[in-house]
């Protein structure tokens, strides 16, 4: 039934998006008329108020402007239009095509002008804050990139904080963003694609790699599944994500990464990655992302090798403390506390005694707590952070003990698991969901269940697969020449004498 | 370039039987192996390499014949309808190889976990999660079974560590001291109890490389791990084996290592993983012998159905001694095994040998 229902709704959004495909796809060409023009223009703009039209003669033919407000930069278009037209003077040209030409040529000289001759271009170039010049009796335009619209600047990413490396993060910005990274590589194989997602926003994106190293079944792969994308609107880097993914939902765990860091995007590109930016995001997806990627961060490679093992190793045992330790200690004191020093389990015994809940149900609700802390902390204004810390760390922390509502080594457990779970903050919609269903396991089952559970954990990162790269590899499948930058990180004599590209890894089908 | 889907390495191949064949050894327990006298079972555990490798010798000579097909495959192509009723016991067997796994760990959970789970919850879970990784495919299972026997070596190293240091060397008899019928007991679980032999007819076809090596590896590694595991077991505890029920289990648990001490957390880890990872195996192999005999849908039904069935039948039987005598009986074993190891491999060589053309 549900499947019946499924097909339905797929034919139903088939044909909707076939529909408006030929909507858009329909060749209207701009008439000669500059009246008809502007009037199919605020028809297809729907009289919005941002399409500006700023009309004026050149000796008897009519001209205008168009352009959406606030995407254009006025001073230029004042300067390098409109100035230049009117001091001119007198073009002596009644042919109004010929005079189209002449202003094309001999008046305006901007180096990023376009000759447009449908509507469909006009408005992808208006859109995109080009100023549009009509000339009255011409079915042709003249689009002029003056682009000035505000934005963020450019400043060190929040989210992705190294210790050593440059302090530049990307902004919002397509073409910005580019130029970060073609700053970065200056080399003929760095190779920028346009496309553009979106049905109704029609968001512009680009497809980065670097040519020869990068495999080109890999980007054909990727073409195509963009080019399936059947979505109204791509706002964030997230929408675009979920399709770039084997088995989209199913799995707890993401196959593609994402950046905020020109210089962290360039290294996975030099290995052969494909980068994928999107306008109006500073999160770049980077496509295929294997699960070892997750531990390593620029950081390691600016450090001394042994250095950057050692963090290789707690950002590891980070991840299993996350996961695993609340489930362990809820199982391990409910089912066998024999397996504990004997000092420990009658530290334990004596702060349960004198807590009214279950262990596994003060587990799971303090842990909901600090979720619930978690999310209200990143939404509030920064002012209130503070106010949310002490009223979470002392007032809920402190006082929950003291009264004997939750036992000291539960909170232990509850902060250690806290913190380690930053240490791989893109891991942390896996870990946050995982150490709930764990502690659940664990509570009710005991450790047997645990095991169950990680096995079946274990499947699902060795089964997932994207663009034919097995997300667990090098691992396993094992291949010894990818592990010299996964449990230890080896020197950059040694890293530096090949890459590792990725129809390489051992179980590779690129 | 062609696209290879679905394959796996002789070396994961080796993975996925090594940790199928120590579940066994882990779980040695009188109930299933016919003796409370573990020791004399060191000479049925030198003997039995040479059994092993005779029993794997038709599955052999059947992957060299068609390496691309299984012995379902197999059967159904060259007997028809024999073939299909043939083949048909092979799932019947891949059914009994999860059911015994599976009752043994029900035993020993009940025996050992308090609060005590309800076995029903303990097959659900157990069923399902294997369900899941049966479902994912071979090369995810493959893939999984290596980090899985990293795990597993790395604990079982640490766990034989400690036991070195219990070790009298007064625990030690002669071999067949009291005569040889432990030792043929011994030799009988051995080989009713390899379930593995009839696994690797389904799994050759996914292999992409040589496996002989593999093979023999295979075969000799996990029999030098049971020797280890006898002579460390009862160096450390002596007669008091003989009145264990999990022999292995109760050595992990006097095993200590400076602070470390009960050790018996690692064993439970190492038998239910081993158990996910041997149950899946199995499952998988249904699933791809009823997608070869009937069809890719009727598979993923009749996966689910055979899995409800491993679930229910264990649960049952655990419930039950009179039942578990059933599952746990050496002549049933030792028939099966050699029934879908021997005759009906050797029928199929016979046959392929009889419809060739001769020169």
């Amino acid at each position: 039934m549900i499947g019946f229902l499924k097909k339905l709704i797929d034919v139903n959004q088939k044909s909707e998006a076939e529909n408006s495909e030929e909507e858009i796809e329909k060749y209207e060409p701009l008439e000669p008329s500059l009246e008809n023009k502007i009037f199919n223009l605020r028809k297809k703009f729907n009289q919005s108020s941002d399409l500006v039209v700023q009309k004026f003669k050149i000796d008897d033919t009519e001209v205008a402007i168009v352009n959406m407000d606030g995407l254009i930069d006025k001073k230029s278009l004042a300067i390098s239009v409109i100035n230049p037209i009117r001091r001119y003077g007198s073009i002596k040209i009644k042919d109004a095509v010929k005079k189209y030409q002449f202003i094309k040529n001999n008046i305006l000289s901007y180096a990023d002008q376009v000759e447009i001759s449908d509507y469909k271009n006009f408005v992808a170039f208006v859109t995109s804050g080009s100023a549009m010049l009509l000339i009255d009796g011409c079915s042709k335009v003249l689009a002029i990139g003056i682009q000035g619209y505000n934005f963020r600047g450019i400043a060190e990413p929040v989210n992705e904080v190294m210790q050593h490396e440059s302090k530049e993060g990307f902004t919002e910005p397509l073409r910005i963003n580019a130029t970060m990274i073609r700053r970065r590589i200056r080399n003929t194989r760095l190779k920028f694609e346009s496309m553009s997602i979106g049905s109704i926003t029609k968001t512009d994106l680009y497809l980065c790699y670097l040519v020869g190293s990068c495999s080109e079944n890999l980007v054909k792969k990727i073409k195509e599944r963009l080019k399936k994308i059947n979505i109204e609107g791509i706002i964030a880097a997230g929408y675009l994500s979920e399709f770039l993914e084997e088995n989209q939902n199913i799995s707890l765990f993401s196959s593609v990464g994402t950046s905020e860091r020109p210089d962290t995007v360039c290294a996975k590109i030099l290995e052969g990655k494909v980068a994928i930016l999107i306008d109006g995001t500073p999160t770049v997806l980077l496509v295929p992302y294997l699960f070892t990627e997750f531990f390593q961060t620029l950081d390691d490679y600016t450090t001394k090798p042994y250095f950057a093992s050692l963090n290789r190793w707690l950002k590891y045992l980070a991840f299993f403390i996350a996961t695993l330790l609340p489930g362990i200690y809820v199982a391990t004191c409910t089912f066998n506390p024999e397996l504990l020093p004997n000092q420990l389990i009658n530290k334990i015994a004596i702060s349960t005694a004198t807590t009214p809940f279950s262990l596994v149900f003060e587990t799971f609700i303090i842990h909901l707590v600090y979720e619930i802390m978690r999310e209200a902390g990143l939404r509030l204004p920064k002012p209130l952070g503070h106010a949310i810390s002490i009223v979470g760390g002392l007032v809920i922390g402190q006082t929950a003990v003291s009264s004997g509502l939750i036992g000291g080594p539960t909170l232990f457990v509850v902060a250690l698991t806290a913190l380690s779970s930053y240490v791989i903050p893109n891991l942390y919609e896996p870990i946050a969901v995982l150490k709930l269903v764990f502690i659940l396991v664990g509570g009710f089952l005991g450790t047997w269940a645990i095991m169950i559970l990680f096995s079946v954990v274990l499947v699902d990162i060795c089964s997932k697969e994207n663009f034919g790269v097995p997300y667990a590899s090098p691992i396993s499948p094992f291949g010894w020449f990818g592990m010299r930058d996964v449990f230890i990180r080896s020197g950059w004599k040694t890293l530096s004498k090949k890459q590792t590209k990725l129809e390489n890894l051992p179980g590779s089908k690129i | 370039m062609k696209k290879i889907n679905n394959f796996i390495t002789s070396k994961q191949m080796f993975a996925m039987l090594f940790i199928s064949q120590i579940l066994l050894y882990l779980t040695y327990n009188p109930l299933t192996h016919f003796s409370y006298d573990i020791w004399d079972h060191i000479v049925a555990a030198l003997v039995s390499p040479f059994a092993t490798l005779i029993l794997i010798l038709p599955v052999y000579i059947l992957h060299k014949k068609d390496p691309s097909s299984s012995v379902v495959k197999k059967l159904k192509l060259n007997l028809k309808t024999f073939g299909f009723f043939l083949a048909f016991i092979y799932i019947v067997y891949y059914l009994f190889a999860c059911c015994f796994s599976l009752c043994v760990f029900n035993i020993f959970i009940s025996n050992v976990m308090s609060p005590k789970n309800s076995l029903w919850i303990i097959s659900i879970c157990v069923g399902f999660a294997s369900w899941y990784a049966a479902s994912k495919g071979i090369e995810s299972l493959a893939r999984a079974s290596s980090i899985i026997l990293f795990l597993l070596l790395t604990s079982i190293i640490f766990m034989f560590c400690s036991l070195i240091l219990k070790i009298d060397f007064l625990n030690y008899m002669p071999p067949m001291y009291k005569g040889a019928e432990n030792a043929v007991s011994g030799m009988y679980a051995l080989v009713s109890q390899n379930f593995c032999i009839a696994a690797i007819g389904g799994i050759f076809p996914f292999v992409k490389n040589n496996v002989k090596k593999s093979l023999v590896s295979w075969v000799l590694l996990s029999h030098v791990f049971l020797i280890l595991i006898i002579i460390l077991v009862v160096g450390s505890l002596g007669d008091y084996l003989k009145t264990q029920m999990f022999p292995v289990y109760t050595a992990a648990t006097v095993a200590q290592i400076g602070a470390l001490q009960k050790l018996d957390s690692i064993f439970l880890a190492l038998w239910t993983t081993s158990l996910f990872c041997k149950i899946s195996m199995f499952s998988f192999l249904i699933s791809n012998a009823f997608k070869e005999l009937l069809g890719k849908k009727a598979a993923k039904i009749l996966l689910a159905i055979s899995t409800l069935f491993v679930i229910t039948i264990s649960t049952v039987f655990s419930c039950n001694s009179e039942l578990l005598k059933i599952i746990f009986n050496p002549s049933f074993g030792i028939v099966f095994t050699l029934v879908v190891t021997l005759l009906i491999p050797g029928i199929l060589i016979i046959r392929i040998r009889n419809k060739q053309p001769t020169k």
